[in-house]
C-alpha cells in the first residue's frame, strides 16, 4: 500500500503542477507588437517592436510568439522568418517573474503597402517542457510604406518639362481683371498691354501684368488597368512611384492636387477618390492614398471611371495629368476633351522600351513617354 | 549527434539502480548481505561504464569479449562467497549482454534511459519482501523507487529541454541559457513538491482510512450477500439503554479506527502546512533578494526588464444591482404612477410617435398652452429624467391633471 502512496504522490504532485501551468501561464502575460510610428518609403528600412511582459511571479522558460505580416516586408536573414505566402515570424524568449522583454527588430520595406498585424500567437511549453500550450493575443499596429523616390537626371527633365506645360498654359488665358504687376515692354507683348500712364511717368514703356484666368489646380489620373490578362504590375508600380513624385512636387509648390484613380482600396476594395487640396495634409493624404492601391484587385476601365468624373474636372478646371500605359481610342478622346475645355493636359506614357507610342501631342492634349526598366 | 552528457549520467544511474536493486533482494533474503557487500554493489558502476563505451566506439568485438572476461574475472574475486559471486557475475552478465544486443541492434538508448516501466521491478521486489516480512529490505526499496521517479522527471526533463534546443537552435537569438535556467528551477520545484507528495500521502496515513473504508465496504457487502440483513428483527434494549448514544466510545472502549484516522491526518496535516510555510517564506526571500540586485539585464540584445508590483492596484468587484422591489410593487411607486397617468393621457387623444420628444409629443396631442400643461409636463420630466423620488401628492396631482381636459 505504502508503495502505491508514494506513486500516487509523484502522480498527484506531476497532474497539480501541470495544471496550475496550464491555468495560469497566460494569466497578466502581455504581448504588444508595434510598427514604428513614422511611415516609410520603399526600399528604406524600419522597425518593429516587440514587447513581452509576464506580470506574475509564475516564469515561462519557454516561450515562442509569433505573428504574420505581409512578405513584402523582409526581416532578414537571421530573424526568425519563414516566408511562403506570408512573412511567419516567431521569436523565442525565456521570461522570468515580474520582468519585460523588449526587442526591437529591424526590416526592409520591399514594396509600398499598408500592412497590419493583427494578432500574436504565443505557444509556451509546459511543465518538464513537454506539453505545448497555446494562445493568441489581439494586437492591432499597422504601417504605411510609401511609394519609392524616383531621383536622376531624367526624372528631372520629366519634371521640367511638365512644369513648362502647366506655367504655359497659364500664361494662355489671362483674366484682364486680374491685375498682377508693371514691367517693361518687351518685342512680344501686344500694344493693347501697355499702361500709357505707368509709361509716361517711367519715361519708358510698361506694360500690364495680369494673372491667369484658369485654376492653378492639378488632377493625376493614374490609371492601372489592365487591359489583357498579362499583368504589368512593374509599370503600374512606377505610375504610382511617378504620381506621389509629380503630386510631392507640385504640392511643394503650393498647388492643389487630387487624385482620380481606378486602383481599388486594399482594405476598402473600393476605388481611391482624393479631392483636390494643397499643403503638408494634403501630401500625408495623397501618399497614404498610393500606398493603399491593391494591383491584385481587378480594376475597370479607366475612361469610365473619367467620364464619371468629367463634370467635376471641368466645373474646377483642373489641369489633368494621366499617368497610364494604355493608349485605346476612348481614353485619348476623353482626355483631349479634357484638354480642350481646361486649357490643356497631359498624358505620361509608362511603357516598356519595346512598347510603341501610339498616342501623338495635339493641341491642349501633350504626350509624354517615361520608360520602364523590366 | 553527440551524445548529452547529463543524460548519460541519468543512464548509468538508471542501470546500476536497477541492477544492484535486482542483485540487493537475493543477497538480502540469503542472507549474504552486509555493509561490505552493499560497498561492493558500488563497484557494479564499472563493468557498466567500460562495456558500454567499448561497445559504442570500440571497433572491434574483440575488445568487447576481451573487457567483458577481465570484469568477470574481478567480480570472481570480488565475491567472497558463492551467493556473492554468483550475484555480482550475473550482473556483470547482465550488462554484457545488455551492451552486446545494443551493438548489434545499434539502438544505443534501449534500456539506457529511465523509463515508469522499471518502476515495476522495483514494486515486484516490494511485495517479495511484503511476502517473506523483511520490512528494513521493502523500505529500502521504496526509497529507492522514490529516487527512481526523481531521476525519470529529472531525464524526461533533459530529453524535451534539448529536443526543444534542436528544433529551435538555429533561431537567432535564441535564449538557451534562459531556458536552461528557468527549466532547471521549474525543475527544482517540481522535484520539491514531488518529494512532498511522495513523503506526505504515506505520513497521513491514508493507507489506513482506506483500509478502513475497504472493511466497512466489505462488512456492508457481507451482510447484503449473506442475506440475513431482513430478516433480522431489531433486538430489544432494556429501558435504561434506550437513551440518546454518545458519539465517543466509553472509558476503556478501543475509538473508531476511522476517527482515529482521520484525526491523525488532520494532525500531520496542520504540521506540514507550518513547515511548508515555513519553508516557502524562506524561498521567497531569497528570491526577493536575487531579484533586487537583478533588476535589469541586457540579453542577446534584448533588454530585460523587472515589473514592480504596484501596491496602490485596487480591484473593486462590482456589485450586480439587487431590487428587493416586486414588479407588481414597482408599477405603484409615484414615480411609475406619473408616468403611467403621463403615457395614458398621450395614449388617448392617439397613437405618440416613438421618436418625438415629451413637448412635441404633448403639441402632437393638441394640449393646450398653460399652466396646467406646464405642471403636467413638469411632473412628468421629474419623474422620467429626475434624481429625486418623486412624492405621493404629486402622483396624486398628476392623477388629477391626467382627468383634465386641456381644450
Amino acid at each position: 500500500m505504502i508503495f502505491l502512496l508514494i506513486l500516487a504522490g509523484g502522480l498527484l504532485a506531476q497532474f497539480l503542477a501541470e495544471k496550475y501551468y496550464e491555468k495560469n501561464w497566460s494569466r497578466k502575460l502581455k504581448v504588444d507588437i508595434r510598427f514604428q510610428p513614422e511611415p516609410v518609403f520603399q526600399g528604406e528600412e524600419g522597425f518593429l517592436t516587440e514587447v513581452i511582459e509576464n506580470d506574475k511571479r509564475l516564469f515561462l522558460p519557454a516561450l515562442q510568439a509569433g505573428f504574420v505580416v505581409s512578405r513584402n516586408l523582409s526581416f532578414g536573414q537571421e530573424e526568425n522568418t519563414s516566408v511562403s505566402d506570408q512573412s511567419y515570424k516567431r521569436d523565442i524568449f525565456s521570461v522570468m517573474g515580474r520582468q519585460r522583454i523588449i526587442r526591437k527588430v529591424s526590416f526592409e520595406a520591399k514594396k509600398r503597402g499598408y500592412y497590419e498585424i493583427q494578432k500574436a500567437d504565443l505557444v509556451a511549453r509546459g511543465i518538464l517542457l513537454a506539453p505545448e500550450l497555446y494562445h493568441t493575443i489581439p494586437c492591432s499596429t499597422y504601417l504605411y510604406v510609401y511609394p519609392g523616390k524616383i531621383a536622376g537626371e531624367k526624372r528631372e527633365l520629366l519634371f521640367r518639362r511638365i512644369t513648362g506645360v502647366y506655367e504655359s498654359r497659364k500664361r494662355l488665358l489671362e483674366d484682364p481683371f486680374l491685375f498682377r504687376g508693371i514691367r517693361e515692354y518687351t518685342p512680344e507683348d501686344p500694344m493693347n498691354k501697355i499702361n500709357w500712364k505707368a509709361s509716361a511717368r517711367a519715361g519708358s514703356f510698361m506694360v500690364n501684368q495680369h494673372n491667369s484666368a484658369v485654376s492653378g489646380n492639378v488632377c493625376i489620373l493614374l490609371d492601372v488597368e489592365d487591359e489583357t490578362v498579362w499583368k504589368y504590375e512593374e509599370i503600374h508600380e512606377e505610375g504610382i512611384r511617378l504620381a506621389a513624385a509629380l503630386a510631392e512636387d507640385f504640392l511643394s509648390r503650393g498647388i492643389e492636387v487630387g487624385l482620380i484613380t481606378n486602383g481599388r482600396d486594399c482594405q476598402e476594395k473600393s476605388e481611391i477618390f482624393l479631392s483636390g487640396q494643397s499643403g503638408r495634409g494634403q501630401r500625408e493624404k495623397m501618399l497614404q492614398c498610393l500606398a493603399r492601391i491593391d494591383l491584385g484587385e481587378r480594376s475597370r476601365k479607366f475612361s469610365d471611371c473619367v467620364e464619371e468624373k468629367k463634370d467635376l474636372l471641368l466645373a474646377k478646371e483642373s489641369f489633368c495629368i494621366l499617368i497610364t500605359k494604355n493608349q485605346y481610342r476612348e481614353l485619348e478622346e476623353v482626355m483631349g476633351t479634357l484638354g480642350e475645355k481646361n486649357q490643356g493636359s497631359l498624358c505620361l506614357a509608362t511603357l516598356y522600351p519595346e512598347m510603341e507610342l501610339k498616342i501623338k501631342s495635339r493641341r491642349n492634349l501633350e504626350v509624354l513617354r517615361w520608360e520602364v526598366k523590366r | 549527434m553527440r551524445e548529452d552528457r547529463i543524460l548519460k549520467i541519468y543512464g548509468f544511474l538508471h542501470l546500476w539502480l536497477l541492477a544492484a536493486g535486482i542483485l540487493f533482494l537475493p543477497l538480502y533474503a540469503g542472507e549474504g548481505f552486509s555493509p561490505e557487500t552493499g560497498a561492493k554493489l558500488l563497484f557494479l558502476a564499472a563493468p557498466e561504464l567500460v562495456l558500454r563505451e567499448i561497445s559504442v566506439r570500440g571497433k572491434k568485438i574483440w575488445s568487447y569479449l576481451g573487457a567483458s572476461l577481465l570484469v568477470f574475472a574481478l567480480f570472481w574475486f570480488l565475491g567472497e562467497g558463492i551467493l556473492e559471486k554468483a550475484c555480482f557475475l550475473s550482473g556483470a552478465v547482465f550488462f554484457m549482454i545488455l551492451f552486446f544486443w545494443q551493438r548489434l541492434t545499434g539502438n544505443r538508448e534501449a534500456f539506457f534511459r529511465p523509463s515508469y516501466v522499471c518502476l515495476l521491478f522495483f514494486a515486484l521486489e516490494y511485495i517479495f519482501t511484503l511476502f517473506y516480512d523483511l520490512g528494513k529490505l521493502g523500505n529500502v526499496f521504496l526509497i529507492v523507487a522514490g529516487g527512481y521517479w526523481l531521476l525519470i522527471l529529472w531525464s524526461r526533463n533533459r530529453e524535451h529541454f534539448l529536443g526543444y534546443c534542436g528544433d529551435y537552435e538555429r533561431l537567432y537569438r535564441f535564449p538557451r541559457q534562459g531556458i536552461a535556467y528557468g527549466s532547471r528551477l521549474m525543475l527544482i520545484f517540481l522535484t520539491v513538491f514531488t518529494a512532498g507528495c511522495m513523503a506526505l500521502l504515506p505520513v497521513l496515513g491514508i493507507d489506513r482510512g482506506i483500509l478502513a473504508v475497504l472493511a466497512l465496504i466489505r462488512r456492508g457487502l457481507a451482510i447484503l450477500l449473506s442475506g440475513t440483513g431482513e430478516e433480522e428483527t431489531p433486538q430489544e434494549l432494556p429501558q435504561e439503554e434506550m437513551g440518546p448514544q454518545p458519539m465517543l466510545p466509553e472509558t476503556g472502549e478501543a475509538a473508531s479506527p476511522f476517527l482515529t484516522a482521520l484525526w491523525d491526518i488532520l494532525e500531520k496535516l496542520l504540521m506540514l502546512a507550518v513547515i511548508l510555510g515555513t519553508l516557502v517564506g524562506i524561498c521567497a526571500l531569497f528570491y526577493w533578494l536575487y531579484k533586487k540586485y537583478n533588476s535589469q539585464a541586457s540579453e542577446n540584445g534584448d533588454i530585460l526588464e523587472d515589473l514592480e508590483s504596484s501596491g496602490m492596484e485596487t480591484r473593486e468587484k462590482i456589485k450586480r444591482k439587487v431590487s428587493f422591489l416586486s414588479p407588481f410593487l414597482k408599477g405603484r411607486t409615484p414615480r411609475a404612477r406619473i408616468r403611467r397617468a403621463y403615457k395614458q393621457k398621450l395614449e388617448r387623444l392617439g397613437k405618440p410617435s416613438s421618436l418625438a420628444s415629451p413637448e412635441e409629443l404633448e403639441d402632437q396631442a393638441g394640449l393646450s398652452p398653460g399652466e396646467k400643461r406646464e405642471e403636467f409636463h413638469r411632473l412628468y420630466e421629474k419623474a422620467r429624467y429626475g434624481n429625486i423620488p418623486c412624492t405621493q401628492e404629486e402622483a396624486k396631482r398628476m392623477g388629477k391633471l391626467e382627468r383634465v381636459d386641456f381644450f
